[in-house]
């Protein structure tokens, strides 16, 4: 993650002319980066499945939705996955109130995910160093999912890109804006003022939320690698001037709180009244934020000591690692067919975890499959079903279809034993998925069922024309070893009139067979 | 503790190896074989020692709980015949290109691997995107057409042989770009790894946090790599003779978290 918020390290000179390669350029076409993926997500909206796209500004639910989940951020927390698409849903409803549900779904996870899924590519750019001109990649995002929270919980989380697309300020330093702010706030307060002095509370706020994100990724990296950050330089210096910072912060707003709190008192204007109730309830709010910044950072010192008494015991990069994408993604796509067959199992084995799949008793699995659903406890991670839809052929359907076919070909009256005597011949000759012949046996059987259906033909709301294969008893018996049934006389005949669907709900007494009832389906 | 103890914490260690979607957290019984596994070497040194009879190696992190990774020719391992029934040759290389490129789209830069709290979120749509170019970086470097032989055609030109997205399709299937993605996706999403959010994009997918540690220990596994570029004998990965020694790739690694 590059850091933007580093103090610059080149002089500042007074040129008028500003060359491409000024770092201010640089770092204001990274700043703006952001704002591109936004006008990409309205401008590429014409492209999506669907023709409703064109009636919702989509630019516009996205920045409702990182300033609704900035909003909600605090050290730990944030919004949840299903509270933010809810809201974006929520925009979309606003948007376009006629349209439907499932509609302003998949409008908002449109917009939720694509602000999030963000940082999956770098941004090019270009910059001009001292060899000439330079190609850099730049990765950022917007909203990312945090796994905070004891129980692993997992809250959307605004980066410090995003919320400086609030701030309006695209080359800042973020302590000298806040101490700007109060100074602003103070003389507007003074001043009674109060309606400018809540437009620039809002700004302040948005700045509190800034540094906090700010402080916890310097503490996070910090966390993860101790060598990120100079720790005997830096590192206390940054805590030192970060508390320093809090403090004074809190001390401020105390002293606005207090100074409004008095105003108010004068005020006898209704709708000022009310403007410095919202003064006061931001001003609290930011306190808030900046008391739980203070113990995040006092606890921090504790946390980062831990963690390099972590890394003493045990070094984290005690095994090399390869790249995924040059050392085995590339590699991989150049080997041959079986090397990759080969290889693929061995990688499932790494990253499909265990195959246990201890199956239950039938009665075990029968009682919970007809049990009534379990409502989730409070908390508990919501898992949707996954239903496998696969085009894969089902092992009987090469038998159904060979049966289909031999009954098609019927073109006289067959007996049933002739048909069954010549299932060896046909098995041998038609494959299934694999290549594999048919197995006679089965074949045979299919034979029977399929013959035995035809013996209660359906024939209602067949139309004139249809070819149907009707079957009649003869009386003989055959056995084949494998199959004991009654000889059934095929013959092939042709509808001549349409017959309607018997009237819904007549008890069908006059059912030809109906011990076959459940072989028939209701349109067959 | 006396040693039965120690053999059931064992027994529970492995029961909850087996439940990916249970987290330390969530469960006190959970959370003190986990934290026990961590702070007694000999404890560790024993589960360690259980577990990679069975082929398998553990990773063991305060929140994300027991990742148990199996080796190439544990039994209990998953095969691509899990993912996909019957697969044919040219299906299996197309699998295991996918699995790698999840996880490339999953965790883009290597440091990733190490952030306790990166949660990637990722869609179908970006896996196909990765996988493509990768494919196609190939395709333009090469200089002439695939071998007729089917054994040795490249896996780059297999997977430029499936067929792109059907436009408006009401349903995937594994013959298409999308879909095979998805079938891996949903399968990793069984294993516990992933957790499947909206369609969007073909499907949306957010990897949770134990599915940095499967992947850092692809990453870590040097005979993969030596395999992949080609610096090792292939064996046969059918895992025909199971009752061979598995011998664990790493010791049971206790960092993290």
């Amino acid at each position: 993650m590059p850091d933007d918020w580093g103090m610059p390290a080149e002089p500042i000179e007074w040129d008028i002319t500003i060359p491409t390669d000024d770092a201010s350029i640089a770092r204001r076409r990274r700043a703006l980066a952001p704002i591109q993926v936004l006008t990409d997500i309205e401008r590429t909206k014409t492209s999506l499945d669907g023709d409703y796209w064109t009636r919702y500004d989509l630019f516009n639910i996205a920045l409702a939705v990182i300033d609704q989940v900035a909003l909600a951020m605090s050290i730990s927390a944030g919004r949840t996955w299903e509270e933010t698409v809810e809201y974006a849903a929520e925009q979309a409803a606003r948007q376009v109130p006629d349209a439907d549900r499932s509609q302003w779904q998949a409008v908002a996870e449109r917009v939720v995910v694509s602000l999030v899924t963000t940082d999956v590519e770098t941004v090019p750019y270009l910059v001009h160093a001292a060899s000439g001109p330079q190609w850099l990649a730049q990765r950022f995002r917007l909203l990312y999912v945090h796994a905070r929270g004891e129980d692993g919980s997992e809250y959307l989380r605004a980066s410090e890109q995003a919320i400086n697309i609030f701030v309006e300020a695209l080359d800042l330093d973020i302590e000298a804006a806040q101490i700007a702010n109060e100074a602003q706030l103070s003389a507007l307060i003074a001043r009674g003022a109060v309606e400018s002095a809540v437009q620039i509370a809002r700004h302040a706020r948005y700045r509190s939320i800034q540094y906090q994100e700010r402080i916890r990724r310097i503490v996070a990296d910090t966390l993860i690698d101790p060598d990120a950050h100079d720790w005997l330089g830096d590192v206390p210096v940054l805590l030192d001037g970060a508390l320093a910072h809090v403090r004074e912060r809190l001390d401020a707003e105390a002293v606005l709180l207090d100074a409004v709190a008095e105003r108010r008192c004068e005020l006898a204007d209704r709708r000022r009244l009310d403007a410095a109730n919202m003064l006061i309830e931001l001003l609290r709010e930011c306190r808030h934020r900046h008391d739980e910044l203070h113990a995040h950072l006092i606890t921090a010192r504790t946390r980062l000591r831990e963690a390099l008494d972590d890394r003493f015991t045990r070094a984290p990069h005690s095994a090399h690692r390869v790249d995924l994408a040059a050392d085995l993604l590339g590699p991989y796509l150049t080997r041959t067919t079986p090397e990759c067959a080969a290889l693929a199992d061995r990688l499932l084995a790494a990253v499909g975890g265990l195959s246990a799949r201890w199956l239950p008793p039938l009665s075990v699995l029968t009682g919970e499959l007809c049990a009534p659903a379990r409502a989730p406890e409070p908390g508990e991670e919501y898992i949707a079903p996954l239903f496998g839809d696969q085009d894969e052929q089902e092992w009987w359907e090469p038998y159904e279809d060979t049966t289909d076919a031999i009954f098609e070909g019927i073109s006289e009256p067959v007996r049933l034993s002739l048909l069954v005597a010549r299932a060896d011949q046909i098995a041998r000759e038609v494959c299934d998925a694999d290549g594999e012949p048919l197995d006679a046996g089965l074949l045979a059987a299919s034979l029977v069922h399929a013959a035995h259906r035809a013996w209660a033909a359906r024939l209602a709301g067949r139309s004139a024309g249809d070819q149907v294969v009707v079957a009649a008893a003869t009386g003989d018996h055959f056995d084949t070893g494998l199959l004991r049934s009654a000889d059934l006389l095929l013959v092939p005949g042709t509808v001549t009139a349409d017959i309607a669907e018997p009237a819904a709900g007549r008890s069908d007494a006059t059912h030809p067979a109906d011990w076959d009832d459940e072989e028939e389906a209701p349109a067959a | 503790m006396s040693p039965s103890s120690e053999a059931i914490d064992i027994g529970r260690v492995l029961a909850w190896a087996a439940r990916p979607r249970e987290s330390p957290a969530r469960h006190d019984e959970y959370h003190r074989v986990v934290t026990r596994y961590r702070s007694e070497p000999d404890f560790a040194a024993a589960v360690d020692a259980v577990f990679a009879g069975a082929g398998l190696s553990l990773t063991v992190d305060e929140r994300d709980g027991i990742i148990p990774v199996a080796s190439p020719d544990s039994p209990l391992r998953v095969t691509v015949s899990d993912v996909m029934r019957r697969a044919q040759p040219h299906h299996r290389a197309a699998i295991g290109a996918v699995v790698l490129a999840v996880a490339r789209t999953a965790y883009p830069e290597a440091s990733m691997l190490d952030d306790p709290d990166r949660v990637a979120v990722f869609t179908t749509q970006s896996v196909v995107d990765t996988l493509d170019r990768a494919a196609q970086a190939h395709a333009d470097s090469a200089s002439q057409d695939g071998a007729l032989d089917e054994e040795q055609v490249e896996a780059w030109r297999h997977w430029l042989a499936v067929g792109e997205a059907r436009a408006n399709a009401q349903r995937r299937s594994p013959s298409d770009r999308p879909g095979l993605v998805n079938r891996v996706c949903r399968f990793l999403a069984e294993a516990g790894y992933l957790t499947a959010r909206g369609d969007t994009d073909g499907g949306t997918w957010l990897a949770r946090p134990r599915f940095r540690h499967a992947v850092a220990a692809l990453c870590e596994d040097s005979d993969l790599y030596a395999l992949t570029n080609g610096l090792g004998e292939l064996t046969s990965g059918d895992g025909s003779d199971p009752e061979a020694g598995f011998a664990p790739r790493r010791a049971g690694s206790r960092h993290g978290g």
